[in-house]
């Protein structure tokens, strides 16, 4: 594993905004700009993915969907189960489970600026799979809590909230799917002549763009660590071991399944072990609010992003790159 | 000095995710109006800092003659049972132009 690997922008502005807060700094982010900036990064990424679809597979492509809703599915049942064994009560276990599904923009673009800095080629399905993984674990994290308050009564609006229908719409139509989703059928509909005019600006400026919102998140993840008293160490160590099993489970997925090269396996890896903290959130906060957000954002922002920014994507890249060398 | 006449002011602190619910109670009570700010901080849900969606809050104000603050104020404590995180604050307060708040 090479550490200094590590030594690019994204990861680097990443580490400023941490310390940034560590020191105590008096730097400050307009609010509205990270929101502005999740914005830009899922059309920039959706684009690609359009693009890059217009050109895919039909078998591959349906192969990833499916690994894709296997890992979505999967995760967080497995998470739940973890969870639980440690003592969390069953609405704060469906509502984290719900995010360790779920997938992390931020990691994920990190990953492609890692692979990028080291010319490492990828393939472009895990693009499809992290639009594919927003939804279902937000669906598992619904299904968990309903069935976590069993028999509870239920006053007409509580049962409105929580109708399948609601909760289907919900999932599928939150903002960074329709991004994702939305920005993909854009880039694969266009003609490739009419993309040149936004290159510029969702291509060539991606990757400052990217570094920007890192820095943001890092000054984000750094103001967590005095959360971390009050989530406990059980739920700390948990942060730091279900993306390690993600992380596994991707990697088994992205090279015995989908056959991917070391890149390919890379960004399933990270697609596995990231937790969402854009998405996720305000679901969760609607659907399941007796859980304690303190809990699910502590955990997703202030532990696994660090975690999986730092240390995950080398080591995931060490593993990938021994899998695909075999 | 122009006549003023007394209003109850509620002042909620919610997740933003909160907000068209508290519309959706502000209308049913036929309040004439509401304004909403953005708003940071910390509480029982940890910090607020205003950032992510899932982290940011809001101040919702709403005025209404006390003979409505009751049934205002019982549905918005159905949202606080059903375990949303939120804050409300019941103030006296004075306004200039009663037909405003009181339709």
């Amino acid at each position: 594993m090479d550490l200094s690997n590590l030594l690019i922008p994204a990861v680097l502005f990443f580490a400023l905004g941490f310390l940034a807060q560590a020191v105590k700094s008096d730097l400050k982010f307009p609010p509205e700009l990270a929101k502005a900036l999740s914005i830009y990064l899922l059309i920039g990424i959706g684009l690609k993915g359009g693009i890059e679809l217009a050109h895919a597979n039909l078998g591959e492509a349906t192969q990833a969907v499916a690994a894709a809703l296997v890992l979505g599915f999967g995760l967080p049942i497995l998470a739940y189960a973890i969870l639980l064994a440690g003592r969390i009560d069953k609405l704060n276990a469906s509502a984290i489970a719900a995010h360790y599904g779920s997938v992390s923009a931020g990691t994920f673009l990190t990953a492609i600026a890692y692979l990028s800095a080291q010319q490492i080629e990828y393939e472009t399905y895990p693009l499809i799979m992290l639009a594919i993984m927003e939804s279902p674990a937000i669906i598992v994290g619904l299904l968990l809590a309903r069935f976590s308050r069993g028999s509870q009564p239920q006053d007409a609006e509580n049962a409105r909230e929580n109708h399948m229908g609601e909760l289907l719409r919900d999932a599928f139509t939150n903002g960074s799917v329709v991004l994702l989703f939305g920005a993909m059928v854009v880039g694969l509909v266009v003609k490739p002549s009419s993309l040149d005019t936004i290159t510029p600006f969702f291509s060539t400026l991606f990757m400052g763009a990217l570094s920007l919102f890192l820095l943001e998140m890092g000054m984000e993840a750094g103001k967590r660590i005095g959360e971390f008293k009050r989530v406990g160490g059980f739920l700390v160590v948990f942060g730091i071991l279900m993306p390690l099993i993600g992380g596994a489970a991707g990697l088994l997925v992205g090279h015995y399944w989908l056959g991917f090269g070391e890149g390919g396996v890379l960004l399933v890896a990270v697609l596995g072990a990231s937790a969402s903290y854009i998405a996720v959130p305000p679901a969760m906060r609607l659907a399941i609010p007796e859980a304690n957000p303190s809990y699910y954002l502590t955990l997703s922002l202030g532990v696994t992003f660090p975690f999986n920014v730092i240390i995950g994507i080398p080591l995931y890249h060490a593993l990938a790159a021994r899998l695909t060398a075999a | 000095m122009p006549p003023l006449y007394p209003m109850k002011l509620i002042n909620i602190v919610a997740n933003t995710t909160l907000e068209e619910r508290l519309v959706t109670i502000a209308k049913a009570h036929e309040a004439s109006g509401y304004t909403v700010l953005d708003a940071r901080g910390a509480g029982s849900a940890g910090l607020q800092t205003g950032v992510l969606e899932g982290e940011s809050n809001i101040l919702f104000m709403l005025a209404v003659p006390e003979s409505r603050l009751d049934a205002v104020l019982a549905d918005v404590n159905k949202l606080m049972k059903r375990g949303h995180h939120l804050a409300a604050f019941v103030s006296d307060t004075k306004v200039m132009r009663r037909e405003k708040f009181d339709e």
